[in-house]
C-alpha cells in the first residue's frame, strides 16, 4: 500500500486549520511558553541585581565547591540556571504535542469524527503522519518562538549588567534546534499511543501527562546540585529519546489501525492498565434448535418450500440454548490498515 | 461488478458475537434494507462492508474488492453515512467537504461543484462558510450526506439517512436515494423507520446477530398473508367448512365478511373452491398483506422465544 504524502497534507491541513479556531487549546497552549519565558527572565535579573551579594556565594558554592574567589558568584548562577533551565524548558516541546495530538486523536473518537476518517481512502501510515505533523510544527513552532522571547527578555535584563548577550549560547542553540524537536516526536508519539487506546481527549491527556514526570524529575536532580547540566548532558538525553522516538513510530503505526481506533476504547484508567477494551457484557447465546432458527431467506419465489431450499444456504446451526460470559484479552481479528 | 457479496460473515469482539453467519448479495442498483434492533450488528455489518473492521469469519465483495484486502480501493469505491454525522464543528460546511474531497484526491474544482450541486439540493445552499456546529441536527445529517456522495461512490452505505430530518428534507432524502439507485449505484439502507424501507427498498435482511429474514418485502409481506372474502349472508356458516380443509386455516367470521389467515398464497385456491363448494356466494375476495412492521416485529418475537 503505497504512501500519499497529499492525503497525509490534507488531514495536516485540516487538523491545522481546526487548531487554528480552537481559542481556548491555543490558549492552554500559549501558558506553559510564558510561563517558561518569564521566570528564568526574573531570576536572572535577580541575579544579576547585587551579584556579589554573601548568599549567592553561598548557593554558589553548595553548587560548585571549587568554585574559585574571582568568579562573580551572581554570574555563576545566571549561567547554571540557563543551563539547567534548559531541561524544564523541554517540557514545553513534550507537552505542547501531547496537547495537540490528544485532542485531534481521541478528540476525534469523542467527538465521532473518527469513523468517517477511517472509512476514507487514507491509509493508518498517512493519518498517523498527518495528524504528527499537525502537532509538531506547532510545538516546533512554539518552543522556537519562546526560545526567541526568552533570548530577547534575558538580553534585555542583563546586559545593563554583563554588557554582552548571555542567549543565544551554544547550548540552548543545539538544544532547542536538535533536541527539542527530536522531545516534541515523543511527546506526540506517546500522545498518539494513548490516543488510540482511549475514548475521550480529557483520558488521553491525564495519561501523556504521566509521561512528562520523569522530565521533571531529571530537572529537579539538576536543581538539587545531584545532575550537572551541559551540551553532553543534552545530547545523551536526545539520543536516549531518539531511540525512544524510533520505537514510538513502530509502535504508532502499528497500533494506529481501524479496527483498534473503532472498536477498542477504554473509559477508565483502571480499564487502560488491565484489558484491550470494553468490557464484554453478557451476552445471550442463541437457545433455539436449528429447525426454529433457521432465517427465512427467499429468492424470487415465495412460498414454503422455497424457504426450507434456502435455508441450507443461510442458516448455521443454531448453538445450545446458556448463558456465557465472554472473555477478556485480545481479538483474534487482523488489523487494518 | 458493483453489487455487494458476502457468506458466512461472522464478527466477534473478545469473545462477544456482534454477528455471525451473515449470506446475502445486493445486486448492482439495488436498495437494499437492513433491519434489526439496536445492538443487532447491523453497524458492525456495515464497519466490514466497508472495511472498516475485518471480519473473523466468512467473506465478501463490495464493487468486486475483498472485505478483508481491499483496503484503500474498497474505501474508495464506498460512500457512508455514519449514525452520527461526524462533522468538525469548527470548521464550515465547504471545509469539512473539502477534507474529504482532498483526503479522495479528487480534482477540486469538480468535486466541488457536484458538492455544492448536492448542497443547494438538500437546502444547503449558501450556508457553505458556517462552521458546522451552528447547523441543526438536519442540517448536519443532510450535510453528512454529501460528505458521503462527495467522491462519487458506487456503493453507498446509509445508516438512518432521514433521522432528525423533516417531513420535508427526509422526502428529499428520500428522492435522491431513489435517483442515486437509478443511476445505477448499490445502496444499502439501515433504518428503524419501517416505513421508508418498505418506500424505498426491494429487498431486505432482517438482523438479531444473524441472519432472521432475507427476502423481497412484497414476499416477507405476503408470507402468512391473509384473504378479506365478501360473501352473501352470515359469514359464519361457513367456519366449519374451512376448518375441514386439510392446513385448516384460522378464520374470523363477522357478518357477511370472512378473514381468513394463510400460511401461504398457495392456499387461496383451496378457500375459495371450500366456500364455494360449501354453498358460499362470493362478493369479493382480496388478498391482504400485513404491513413490513407487523412482519418484523413478529419475526422479533419469533426470535425473542
Amino acid at each position: 500500500m503505497a504512501f500519499r504524502p497529499k492525503r497525509a497534507l490534507a488531514i495536516f491541513w485540516k487538523d491545522a486549520l481546526d487548531l487554528k479556531k480552537n481559542k481556548g487549546l491555543l490558549l492552554s497552549m500559549l501558558a506553559l511558553p510564558a510561563v517558561l519565558v518569564v521566570v528564568p527572565t526574573l531570576v536572572v535579573y535577580a541575579y544579576l541585581q547585587n551579584p556579589n551579594d554573601p548568599s549567592l556565594r553561598t548557593m554558589a558554592v553548595y553548587y560548585d565547591p571549587a568554585l574559585p574567589l574571582s568568579v562573580n558568584a551572581g554570574r555563576f548562577l545566571v549561567e547554571k540556571t540557563l543551563a539547567d533551565w534548559f531541561g524544564l524548558f523541554l517540557i514545553m516541546p513534550v507537552f505542547v504535542p501531547m496537547l495537540i495530538s490528544s485532542q485531534s486523536v481521541a478528540g476525534e473518537k469523542e467527538r465521532r469524527t473518527i469513523e468517517p476518517l477511517l472509512a476514507s481512502p487514507a491509509t493508518a501510515a498517512e493519518i498517523f503522519f498527518g495528524k504528527s505533523l499537525a502537532s509538531l510544527v506547532p510545538a516546533v513552532g512554539i518552543t522556537w518562538g519562546a526560545f526567541a522571547a526568552l533570548c530577547l527578555l534575558v538580553d534585555v535584563v542583563a546586559w545593563p549588567k554583563v554588557h554582552e548577550l548571555l542567549l543565544p549560547n551554544g547550548l540552548w542553540l543545539f538544544g532547542v534546534g536538535v533536541i527539542a524537536p527530536l522531545f516534541a516526536f515523543f511527546g506526540n508519539g506517546v500522545a498518539v499511543l494513548v490516543s488510540a487506546r482511549v475514548a475521550e481527549a480529557r483520558l488521553a491527556q491525564q495519561f501523556s501527562a504521566l509521561f512528562v514526570l520523569p522530565l521533571i524529575g531529571l530537572v529537579g536532580s539538576q536543581l538539587a546540585g545531584l545532575l550537572r547540566a551541559g551540551v553532553l548532558y543534552y545530547a545523551i538525553q536526545g539520543g536516549v529519546i531518539a531511540l525512544v522516538d524510533l520505537g514510538l513510530v513502530f509502535a504508532s503505526i502499528r497500533l494506529f489501525d481501524r479496527e483498534r481506533l473503532i472498536s477498542k476504547w477504554v473509559c477508565s484508567p483502571r480499564a487502560f492498565w488491565k484489558s484491550e477494551g470494553p468490557a464484554a457484557p453478557l451476552v445471550k447465546a442463541e437457545p433455539r434448535a436449528l429447525s426454529d432458527a433457521s432465517p427465512r431467506c427467499a429468492g424470487g419465489s415465495g412460498g414454503r418450500s422455497s424457504n426450507r431450499r434456502s435455508r441450507s444456504r443461510c442458516g448455521g446451526p443454531g448453538r445450545p440454548a446458556r448463558w456465557r460470559r465472554s472473555r477478556s484479552g485480545r481479538s483474534s481479528t487482523g488489523r487494518r490498515r | 461488478m458493483t453489487g455487494i457479496q458476502v457468506n458466512g460473515l461472522a464478527k466477534r469482539f473478545s469473545g462477544r458475537v456482534a454477528v455471525e453467519g451473515l449470506t446475502f448479495h445486493v445486486r448492482p442498483g439495488e436498495v437494499f434494507g437492513l433491519l434489526g434492533p439496536n445492538g443487532a450488528g447491523k453497524t458492525t455489518t456495515v464497519r466490514m462492508l466497508t472495511g472498516l473492521l475485518s471480519p473473523s469469519e466468512g467473506e465478501g465483495t463490495v464493487c468486486g474488492h475483498s472485505i478483508r484486502e481491499g483496503g484503500e480501493a474498497l474505501r474508495k469505491a464506498v460512500g457512508l453515512l455514519t449514525e452520527q454525522p461526524g462533522l468538525y464543528d469548527r470548521l464550515s460546511a465547504r471545509e469539512n467537504l473539502l477534507f474529504f474531497i482532498k483526503l479522495n484526491e479528487l480534482d477540486e474544482a469538480k468535486a466541488w461543484a457536484r458538492a455544492k450541486g448536492y448542497l443547494s439540493r438538500f437546502g444547503l445552499g449558501g450556508r457553505e462558510e458556517e462552521p458546522c456546529g451552528s447547523f441543526s441536527k438536519g442540517m448536519r445529517q443532510k450535510l453528512a450526506i454529501v460528505r458521503a456522495l462527495v467522491h462519487d461512490p458506487q456503493v453507498i452505505f446509509l445508516d438512518e439517512p432521514t433521522s432528525g430530518l423533516d417531513p420535508e428534507s427526509a422526502r428529499t432524502v428520500r428522492d435522491a436515494v431513489a435517483e442515486l439507485a437509478s443511476e445505477g449505484r448499490t445502496i444499502v439502507l439501515c433504518s428503524h423507520n419501517l416505513a421508508e424501507v418498505e418506500r424505498l427498498c426491494t429487498r431486505v435482511a432482517v438482523v438479531k446477530r444473524r441472519l432472521l429474514a432475507l427476502a423481497p418485502i412484497a414476499e416477507l409481506r405476503r408470507e402468512g398473508s391473509a384473504l378479506d372474502i365478501q360473501l352473501e349472508g352470515e359469514a359464519s356458516r361457513f367456519s366449519e367448512a374451512l376448518r375441514a380443509l386439510p392446513f385448516s386455516p384460522h378464520s374470523q367470521a363477522e357478518g357477511g365478511r370472512l378473514k381468513v389467515m394463510l400460511s401461504e398464497d398457495a392456499q387461496a385456491p383451496d378457500v375459495i373452491a371450500a366456500l364455494v363448494g360449501a354453498g358460499a356466494r362470493l362478493r369479493s375476495v382480496v388478498p391482504m398483506q400485513r404491513p413490513l412492521e407487523e412482519v418484523y416485529l413478529e419475526l422479533m418475537r419469533q426470535e425473542a422465544q
